[in-house]
């Protein structure tokens, strides 16, 4: 057998490989060099990664100190509140309310509904009276303001569509 | 007492008592679990009290779907891969660079001092050589980190990887090779030895 390959020999030291490949990988292994040192450094590295990755001292006091075996059963996903319910209960509830108020209040609730109607009606005719008042009061106060731009807007036209047989051509006989 | 340990049967045992409803039962699974959760979870967000949380997340999870669990199996494995779905669900849901606690060397060294270490310099050096080494996995893309955490530090096996991963078992290696080459090259960069690296 040829030496394997980096992948197949990474495999083969974390008995990943199928067994026959695996018995084939190892006896190749027991006989090259190259492949024993491969397989050394592998392990080397192995051990380090281990060793670097281990939770130091002050980590494993702080998961000491942690009792999870008594606080595990207070998760957020169990203590937390479901919002969805929440919702659907307020739904529920709103709407059962409805049902008991309305034969009780149901006059009461329909002049409200009318009032309520009759003020929003009122305060958009309000303010349509006033902001046109306000609109007019600028235009006194400052006409320039108010007038010129509307004014220049309507020179602009004009020009643009004046009958160009009425302005005055320049003669071009001697 | 900590326990540190249980038995296959001990396990078992458990596991069959806490699937009974019996809490206390599994408070002792998850005494028995805590640094290995904890840790695998924490290698991953990089933040104590975001893995303290997750931790407990995935201890919930797992009695919660205990019933699933097959007993022919590890437990260990299995409690870790619902960890790390956890911590990986928690990293996508956050995207966030978190602060590393990459501290605690100088209590790591007094501690191996007492314990009767030989070399204070050399446990210096080995301490920072380890600071480094968390420091470059830290900066892997996220799938390497994944495959390197749940290889070196929760030990879990090619195929648990994969399953975990949703990848092929091939796949993991490549995918491990790639990371102990970026490692390699981060490392030099940093001017840190790589004897052991590919």
């Amino acid at each position: 057998m040829d030496c394997p390959d980096e992948l197949t020999l990474d495999l083969w030291l974390a008995d990943a490989l199928p067994s026959d490949e695996a018995a084939a990988v190892a006896a190749h292994v027991r006989t090259c060099a190259t492949c024993a040192a491969a397989e050394g450094a592998a392990q080397a590295l192995d051990v380090e990664l281990h060793a670097a990755l281990a939770l130091d001292a002050e980590e494993r006091a702080f998961v000491s100190g942690l009792e999870l075996a008594s606080t595990w059963r207070t998760s957020p996903s169990m203590a937390g509140p479901s919002w969805g319910w929440i919702a659907l209960a307020a739904v529920v509830a709103g709407f059962v309310a409805w049902l008991v108020a309305a034969p009780t209040f149901g006059s009461a609730v329909a002049v409200a509904v009318q009032v309520g109607l009759v003020t929003l009606l009122l305060n958009a005719a309000l303010e349509l009276v006033f902001s046109l008042g306000q609109t007019l009061l600028d235009l006194i106060r400052n006409p320039a303001l108010g007038l010129s731009q509307p004014l220049l807007a309507l020179l602009a036209l004009a020009l643009l569509f004046w009958p160009r047989q009425l302005i005055p051509q320049r003669s071009t006989h001697a | 007492m900590a326990i540190t340990e249980l038995s296959l049967d001990s396990t078992q045992h458990l596991v069959q008592r806490s699937r009974a409803g019996d809490e206390s039962a599994f408070a002792a699974l998850v005494e028995a679990h805590q640094s290995a959760v904890f840790g695998t979870v924490l290698r991953l967000v990089y933040d104590r009290e975001v893995a303290a949380e997750v931790s407990n997340r995935a201890f919930f999870k797992a009695y919660e779907h205990l019933a699933s669990f097959d007993e022919s199996r590890p437990l260990r494995a299995w409690l870790l891969r619902i960890a790390a779905n956890e911590a990986l669900n928690e990293l996508r849901s956050r995207r966030r660079d978190s602060a590393h606690t990459l501290g605690g060397a100088e209590a790591e060294i007094e501690l191996e001092q007492i314990s009767g270490a030989p070399d204070p310099g050399e446990v210096v050096s080995r301490r920072e050589r380890s600071d480094e080494i968390r420091d470059a996995v830290s900066r892997l893309p996220e799938p390497q980190r994944v495959a390197v955490v749940l290889r070196y530090f929760a030990d879990l096996a090619y195929g648990d990887i994969a399953e975990l991963t949703q990848q092929s078992v091939n796949n993991v290696g490549v995918t491990l090779l790639r990371a102990r080459e970026r490692l390699r090259r981060d490392l030099e960069r940093q001017g840190v030895a790589t004897d052991g690296l590919p």
